[in-house]
């Protein structure tokens, strides 16, 4: 019998087998019942065709496209974090490895269907393995996922198993004879025995050496599908890095988002403390600022280059239609950035010190108010035809307005900047969201410009329809579902591998450093 | 300067890339091998016997280095 503290049972293993309480049945409902209405308007889809969605010549690839890139770019969160992590002997990494794995495999099988759901005709998707030469990098996709979904389902599984049979061996009383079974079965008769622990850290140690070169080529991979056509603004040299690094980086967006998530609901901000917070979010900055280098590195060879072909495509996200979803996507990157580096290089406040107006509530009011204002305004220009519009609309007093409501964005984030140092949590996860924001936006700026102005065709506009609209909400619906679902069965935090690292961080506190040798007179 | 067909490794490798179901087997075969693989990882490590009847609930590396020592011990070749 493997036994457990009473304060981990209490915190990791009893809320398992609470009754499900009234906001779980609730969330559970809401997902169910927009994942089932995504699957009305998928049936739908088949029976009448892609006709019913925004698709048609020359836009063959769309927002089940630009969900499919984004679901595998987060599940970059998971097991590559996890492994490098672990191959690098990050002891804080323990805690936030379970939830990090999960989001890998959930947003796998996610992130795959949205491939069956572009199909159209998936009577027809047994061609695609009759006919499938290995020339095609859809092949290649086909199999770096298939390689990347099994070894993270194994790279999840296999941490989990004596975390079972702790499960296994201490269940509360009244527990329902299926889940006694389930516990009994998944930890394939684990005992903790000695042999038992050398062979699964062997396998583990293994399988995150192997991972990291399979994540690195999964997108890799989903970028050559678009850099090896000709089509313009896909055919570039650096989309495979430019994809892996955006990977990485939304992808340790949706494990902040998901493991705080988490670490308020069961009350485990114990175990998932500011330390992994601050560690993670290093990894975190650099992602950003090398995002924003592979971004400008892009886009700054189209530019300069002026090619017939490509530059319709940068002038139309630049300052034509794909405008607002590229600068936002943009703004949102910077804002994270702020948000991560800027309260960091602020001097911590003293209680003698005289509060300083620009950090006060009051003025960050007033420059939000101000924003909403300018931003009002140029909504209005641009949409409205009043009169208002006339004036807002002229070229100088546009360029005034944009100018405005970027001097103001920066001083309402700097009134701000002392709340954000103050709460570092809080912080990066809404520097999460507008990561995450900004990720799925990139995912729109790259595949929807490009298949809207195409090579030799006439160019053409996309707008998704409710359909895709709705199988969107449901995919983004049933990844949370499986989250919910899965923490409602296991643990969300390795039982073993958290005890281990604290038996360690005990052991290394009683280590006393001597002081180094005085040298010279 | 043509690209040299006329020699067999490279008609092969144009077999290899451009068959129909070639790629298919490739991507079946790499689905299998790993599925295979990480079953007999399992199998391998619920099949771990120790004679002793003592189980832990967590491991060390004082756990695998005990392991280290008592194998270096018995492998080394005797000085003498």
């Amino acid at each position: 019998m493997l036994r457990v503290s009473p304060e981990l049972k209490q915190k990791l293993i009893d809320p398992l087998f609470t009754p499900l309480d009234r906001n779980f049945k609730l969330s559970a409902g809401v997902l169910l019942a927009l994942i089932g209405w995504g699957a009305v308007m998928y049936i739908r889809q088949v029976f009448l065709g892609l006709g019913v969605t925004g698709m048609g010549r020359p836009v063959y690839w769309s927002l089940y496209i630009v969900d499919f890139v984004f679901f595998i770019g987060i599940s970059h969160a998971g097991t590559l974090i996890s492994a490098i992590l672990r191959v690098t002997g990050a002891e804080w990494r323990r805690p936030i490895t379970r939830v990090a794995e999960a989001i890998t495999t959930f947003a796998l099988i996610v992130g795959s269907l949205q491939i069956l759901i572009d199909m159209g005709r998936i009577d027809r998707l047994p061609f695609t393995f009759i006919f499938g030469r290995l020339q095609s990098p859809i092949m290649w996709d086909i199999i770096s996922v298939t390689l990347y979904l099994l070894g993270s389902v194994t790279y999840l599984y296999l941490p989990l198993m004596p975390d079972l049979a702790i499960i296994r061996d201490n269940l509360p009383p009244g527990v329902p004879e299926w889940r006694r079974k389930l516990y009994e079965i998944l930890s394939l008769g684990w005992r903790g025995t000695r042999e038992q622990w050398v062979r699964l850290e062997k396998a583990i140690a293994t399988m995150a050496v192997i991972i990291i070169p399979i994540a690195v080529s999964v997108h890799s991979i989903i970028s050559w599908i678009l850099a090896t056509t000709l089509q313009p603004g896909w055919h570039s040299t650096i989309f495979g890095p430019y994809f892996v690094i955006g990977a990485i980086f939304s992808g340790i967006g949706a494990l902040f988002i998901a493991m705080t998530v988490i670490r308020k609901l069961l009350g485990l901000e114990k175990y998932i403390a500011e330390k992994q917070y601050r560690n993670l979010g290093f990894i975190f900055i650099t992602m950003n600022a090398v995002w924003f280098y592979f971004t400008f590195a892009e886009n700054l060879g189209i530019a300069t280059g002026q090619q017939t072909y490509e530059m319709p495509i940068l002038a139309t996200k630049l300052w034509g239609e794909f405008a607002p979803s590229f600068w936002l996507m943009v703004a949102c990157m910077a804002v994270a950035f702020w948000i991560l580096v800027v309260p960091q290089l602020l001097p911590k406040p003293k209680p003698a010190m005289k509060p300083i107006p620009i950090f006060s509530r009051r003025f960050a009011t007033a420059t939000a108010g101000a924003m909403t204002l300018f931003a009002a305004l140029l909504v209005v220009s641009n949409f409205v035809s009043v009169p208002v519009a006339a004036i807002s609309g002229e070229p100088i007093a546009s360029t005034i307005l944009w100018t405005l409501l970027i001097v103001n964005a920066i001083l309402f984030l700097l009134s701000v900047s002392q709340w954000l140092k103050a709460h570092p949590v809080s912080a990066t996860v809404i520097a999460s969201v507008f990561v995450v924001v900004g990720m799925w936006l990139e995912r729109w700026n790259i595949i929807i410009p490009t298949v809207t102005h195409p090579m030799l065709v006439r160019y053409a506009a996309y707008t998704p329809t409710l359909t895709e609209i709705s199988i969107a909400v449901a995919s983004f619906a049933g990844f949370t579902f499986m989250f919910l679902v899965f923490f409602k069965l296991f643990p969300a935090i390795s039982i073993w591998e958290l005890v281990e690292g604290q038996v360690l961080e005990e052991a290394q506190a009683k280590v006393t450093i001597a002081h180094p040798e005085i040298s010279g007179d | 300067m043509n690209f040299p067909m006329e020699y067999p490794i490279f008609q092969f490798f144009h077999w290899l890339v451009n068959t129909p179901g070639v790629g298919s087997a490739f991507a079946a075969a790499a689905g299998i091998g790993s599925i295979t693989a990480y079953f007999l990882t399992l199998r391998h490590i619920r099949a771990a016997k120790d004679e002793r009847d003592v189980t832990y609930a967590y491991p060390t590396p004082a756990l695998h280095e005990h392991e280290e020592e008592e194998s270096s011990v018995s492998d080394r070749p005797s000085p003498f």
